[in-house]
């Protein structure tokens, strides 16, 4: 069953694209990860490919081209991902973006940690819910 | 009256009825409020009543017998020979206002009626004067003099112009300072027809309804109102407040319209002055409010993220101390982090710097300004190959380390945002005061529009205003070194010194930056 679980992560930042992939693997190994640098890329990516169909999407929002928050609405335009849960992976611990993004449609908020260890577990909760 | 001086026949009282004899007509006489006094025609005064007492402050006693000079203050004293010269004529003496004196030196002004007196064969032998004290009325009269002079001086004082309309013959006048106020030239005659003409044409309903509003006798008769008028003389047009009040009669009819105008048009163009100062000051504090809340913004993510990082690896590398090829990876994401944040803390504070206010008067000779750049960079573009090409550049007032940064930013930008050989020129034309294209030549001020073109990757032209944006990059960061600033800098000291900035880029062609600057 988790041979098809992909998880996609749309952040311009390639040292955090390692992190998280090698927090991923810890987490659950049996998930693939998926990147896009930044908004535009990914909703391309999701637009044009129906193909494509993560099972998981973790949102940066400080990123060139299209930032984080403009992404979550396009995303949340595409009706197939209705019910795909959407994570925002930011360093921004601002009550202001929390609060935004929820109302826009994201699931959770992932404040991106310094610790390895604490976000592998908090993946691994979300990965579990 | 004295026993030993019988008081003289009046020669009017063969005019009164039968049934008033002497006795009733003494009594009038020492009853009336009117000091009543006979004298001979030499001045002796012979009679005296009670009002004359209490009046001069002399009883009959001592009044009788004595000249009536007595009563006559010294500078007045030519006034008696001229009475007594109309009384020998037989003319009366009405209401004659002068000054006479009191027993206690006291100032009267008083209102003398005298008559003379004849005797039975009709020949004059004295005079009766009746003499009414007056000096409240005076004072009265002064006091409304005084107060008319004050309220003239205030009026002119604020140049407050007064007006009479009658509503009745629909006559207008208006005072000196209401033609004043419209510039009338002397002797033009006023009419209603004249204040409805010089009324501005967008504003004439609306005094029109307040004018009938106060004539309304259901109202409470009040007009108030601030208008434009046209003035007379060269037909600009003007503020004006004008207040009234119209008076009612009988069967609510308005009798008078009377008010005041005053010409407001330079304490309404102070508050308008007032408002768009205000607004450019609030406009002003918005915009550094919003650079503020981006200087916080910076302190919670862009100064947080690469702390966040240096720790993350500083983890990893105690976690892999065994293996050298990961120490080695870590140790240099670390390092190179670390410097981007330098970096980047530098640039904030320069771009810090910028948001200060200071003036911009050096002479910056813009060729040497290039130069200077051109050998900072001399290693890069030597290695890059790139091809530089420069136009003869003007002298600007400025500030020469700030233009130096601003040019040395886009060329960095240009060596740094290239996948081929660079190639960068830079022209400049001089946009005199009547160029269409100079963006203010109302200021007589001719500018300098800069052209600074590259053949980079460039990038698409809907994001040509997000590239002066602090802090928002349109390229990935390990793609691309840069602290996202650079171009917010360039534009920040492009405005410092007055002039503007627009790139025009297509992905793959290169970008263009247009930069006007003023020459002083």
């Amino acid at each position: 069953m988790f041979n098809d679980k992909v998880c996609f992560l749309i952040d311009d930042d390639f040292d955090d694209q390692e992190l998280f992939e090698l927090a991923v693997k810890k987490a659950n190994p049996a998930i693939r990860c998926v990147f896009a640098s930044d908004g535009d890329e990914a909703v391309k990516k999701l637009t044009r490919e129906e193909s494509f169909s993560p099972d998981f999407i973790f949102l940066d929002l400080n990123m060139p081209r299209m930032d984080g928050k403009t992404c979550l609405r396009a995303i949340r335009k595409i009706s197939r991902l209705d019910n795909i849960p959407v994570i925002i992976y930011s360093t921004s611990n601002e009550v202001k973006d929390k609060l935004e993004t929820k109302a826009m449609g994201a699931n959770d908020y992932l404040e991106k940690p310094t610790n390895m260890t604490v976000l592998t577990n908090r993946l691994a909760d979300i990965f579990n819910q | 009256m004295s026993e030993h001086n019988p008081p003289p026949s009046l020669s009017f009282m063969g005019q009164l009825p039968e049934d008033l004899g002497m006795a009733h007509l003494a009594a009038i006489v020492t009853s009336s409020d009117d000091a009543i006094i006979s004298k001979t025609l030499d001045g002796i005064i012979t009679s005296w009543n009670n009002a004359a007492e209490r009046l001069f402050g002399y009883t009959a006693a001592e009044a009788i017998g004595q000249p009536i000079l007595l009563l006559i203050p010294e500078d007045r004293l030519q006034e008696e020979p001229a009475i007594v010269e109309r009384l020998k004529k037989g003319e009366r003496i009405d209401h004659f206002e002068t000054q006479r004196i009191t027993k206690n030196r006291r100032l009267l002004d008083i209102s003398l009626t005298i008559s003379p007196v004849k005797d039975s064969t009709g020949k004059i032998i004295g005079a009766s004067k009746i003499a009414r004290d007056i000096t409240g009325q005076k004072e009265a009269e002064r006091i409304i003099r005084e107060n008319e002079e004050k309220f003239r001086m205030a009026v002119e004082s604020t140049q407050l112009g007064t007006w009479e309309y009658n509503p009745l013959t629909g006559q207008l006048v208006w005072s000196d300072e209401c033609r004043k106020i419209y510039d009338v030239p002397a002797g033009l005659p006023i009419s209603f027809a004249l204040f409805e003409e010089y009324i501005f044409p967008d504003d004439r309903l609306v005094v029109q309804q307040a004018f009938q509003q106060a004539l309304d006798p259901a109202g409470n008769g009040a007009f108030d109102i601030q208008y434009r008028i046209i003035r007379y003389s060269d037909r600009q047009p003007r503020w004006v407040w004008a207040q009234g009040k119209v008076y009612f009669g009988r069967n609510n009819t308005a009798l008078r319209f009377i008010g005041t105008i005053l010409d407001i048009t330079d304490d309404r163009m102070a508050k308008e002055e007032l408002e768009r100062l205000v607004e450019e000051r609030t406009a002003e504090l918005k915009n550094s409010n919003t650079e503020l809340e981006q200087y916080a913004y910076i302190a919670s993510h862009d100064l947080q993220e690469p702390l966040r990082k240096i720790i993350t690896f500083t983890e990893l590398l105690k976690d892999n101390l065994h293996d050298a090829g990961a120490v080695e990876k870590y140790y240099e994401k670390i390092n190179y982090t670390a410097r981007r944040m330098s970096a980047f803390i530098k640039d904030v504070l320069n771009y810090s710097r910028l948001l200060q206010v200071d003036t911009l008067q050096d002479t910056v000779h813009l060729n040497n300004v290039v130069q200077d750049v051109l050998t900072d960079f001399e290693l890069l573009i030597e290695q890059s190959h790139a091809a530089v090409t420069i136009t003869n550049l003007p002298v600007i007032k400025g500030d020469g380390q700030q233009l130096r940064q601003l040019f040395g930013n886009l060329f960095s930008n240009s060596l740094k945002f290239c996948e081929g050989v660079p190639e960068i020129s830079i022209t400049a034309t001089i946009l005199g005061t009547s160029d269409p294209a100079n963006p203010a030549p109302l200021s007589g001020v001719p500018f300098v529009q800069i052209v600074f073109t590259d053949n980079g990757i460039g990038f698409e032209q809907q994001f040509a205003e997000q590239i002066f944006v602090a802090f928002k990059r349109l390229n990935n960061r390990q793609l691309y070194s840069g602290t996202g600033i650079g171009m917010a800098l360039v534009k920040k000291i492009v405005e410092r010194h007055g002039g503007t900035i627009r790139a025009v880029s297509e992905p793959g062609k290169g970008t263009s930056f247009f930069i006007l600057l003023p020459i002083h």
